[in-house]
């Protein structure tokens, strides 16, 4: 194949792509086949080398299809932070959000005495800032690590807001992101008025949110409490081994609650609520919901709804009593039951716990 | 070979020759493919992606009696991305070694 012959084929597999990558490309092969002259090949040699790329054109595809501005994703994509990351240990963190720039500190609650054995090691890289809170050397102070706070001051929009720590509490208000992803090992995790997505793990730390609008909610803890407010939320998924679950909402499309051994506890407006235990009691006070599923193995269930113009399914236990608070309700085989015009779908199944149905 | 992962490596020796020295196109291609079988055309999609994404900068040299040539020139981000990389290809092949044992 001649260079004209392979150019007007490159040319031809990448016709679905954007111009300006086309020319670029095309200006790298046509001088990749002058340098190969220069160094005495002839033009079939040149274009055996270059070989078939057909296999990465699929990709190159997607990633430059017509119409897209390589500039202006480069300069977003260098200069802009998009993410932030903070790790530390035994230091608390606080994050608030609102300002024109992220800026960060740290604060000692006892006469700065022991800030100065702790540094903050910044890296950007891919439009990630990240912060590492380290202590400069074994303290002499060491017991009173825990008085120092690095404080976090955010820009709102963030694509990711992220932060691990060990034994350190995490505290987040007040900011906006699409997602927040926090992690701690032994410290608690609050936060207040936030938006955007919000994921928390903790192994024994708790947890505590209080905002008016998220996205998902998801929160996983194996023995911290687990407390949460929200108004409005699009998804909630919480899992806990064995502390307790507490929520309460004003309004939420779907709730997903799994706890161990620990109790849980519901309050508020949630479409389709979805609750499973091994052996905590579980009590929940419903409105308008469209479906109600609950499990549990040992534990009791309360559950309470309200406004709703009827409901229809099953309610068993291995060995406990069952309580139906709802005058006019007909009981069908098999543990199932109806009242009204049947509108709403309950299950409630517990292995030999008791089970009351009210109003 | 999957496709992904020769992209993986094959983006890690485009690097890795840079991280040596700033290069123009046909000597790079030559320096990766005189050591291993690739269609040298796929080298130039992955230095545009990557010069893209701020790991190269480009310039122009004069050559003599030929058109100038386009150099490629790491950047800092380039080097930090380059060693992430480097990093986990060697995990990678650690594990990989582990298991071979």
């Amino acid at each position: 194949m001649k260079k004209q012959e392979y150019l007007n084929h490159v040319r031809e597999m990448l016709k679905e792509c954007d111009e300006e990558f086309v020319n670029d490309i095309l200006c790298d092969f046509e001088e990749h086949f002058e340098q190969g002259a220069d160094a005495g090949k002839t033009e079939e040699e040149v274009a055996e080398s270059l070989g078939d790329i057909s296999e990465w054109i699929e990709e190159m595809k997607k990633e430059y299809a017509k119409k897209q501005l390589p500039e202006i994703v480069e300069e977003t994509e260098i200069n802009e932070i998009r993410k932030v990351l903070v790790k530390a240990d035994s230091v608390d963190i606080e994050v608030s959000g609102g300002s024109d720039e992220i800026s960060w500190n740290l604060m000692d609650n006892w006469a700065k005495m022991n800030i100065h054995n702790y540094q903050v090691i910044e890296t950007v890289s891919r439009g990630r800032l990240m912060l590492e809170v380290l202590p400069k050397e074994k303290s002499h102070f060491g017991i009173m690590a825990s008085h120092v706070h690095f404080v976090l001051n955010l820009v709102d929009e963030l694509e990711e807001v992220r932060i691990e720590t060990g034994s350190g509490d995490i505290d987040v208000e007040d900011v906006e992101a699409e997602v927040f992803k926090l992690h701690a090992r032994s410290g608690d995790v609050t936060v207040e008025d936030i938006e955007g997505d919000l994921w928390i793990k903790t192994q024994s730390g708790d947890i505590d949110v209080k905002c008016s609008e998220l996205g998902q909610l998801i929160l996983n803890s194996t023995s911290g409490d687990i407390d949460v407010s929200v108004d409005e939320a699009e998804e909630i998924n919480i899992k806990s081994t064995s502390g307790e679950i507490e929520v309460e909402t004003e309004e939420s499309e779907s709730m997903t609650l799994s706890s161990t051994s620990g109790d849980i506890e519901v309050e508020g407006e949630v479409k389709h609520l979805k609750v499973s235990s091994s052996s905590g009691d579980v009590e929940i006070s419903c409105t308008n919901p469209e479906a109600v599923m609950i499990h549990t193995a040992s534990g009791d269930v309360e559950v309470k709804i309200k406004g709703c113009r009827g409901m229809q399914g099953i309610t068993e236990t291995g060995s406990g009593d069952v309580d139906i608070d709802f005058e006019g309700v007909s009981y069908h085989s098999g543990s199932g039951f109806s009242w009204g015009d049947g509108s709403t779908q309950v299950v409630i199944k517990t292995g030999s716990g008791d089970i009351s149905l009210s109003e | 070979m999957n496709a992904q992962f020769k992209k993986g490596v094959l983006e890690l020796c485009v690097l890795a020759q840079l991280d040596k020295g700033d290069k123009y196109g046909y000597e790079l291609t030559e320096a990766i493919s005189q050591k291993m079988t690739i269609a040298t055309g796929t080298l130039y999609l992955i230095l545009k992606r990557l010069k893209d994404e701020g790991y190269f900068e480009t310039y122009l040299v004069e050559s003599q009696g030929g058109p100038a040539r386009k150099y490629y020139r790491i950047s800092e981000a380039g080097r930090t991305h380059y060693h992430e990389l480097k990093k986990e290809w060697e995990q990678f092949i650690t594990t990989v070694d582990e298991l071979l044992k």
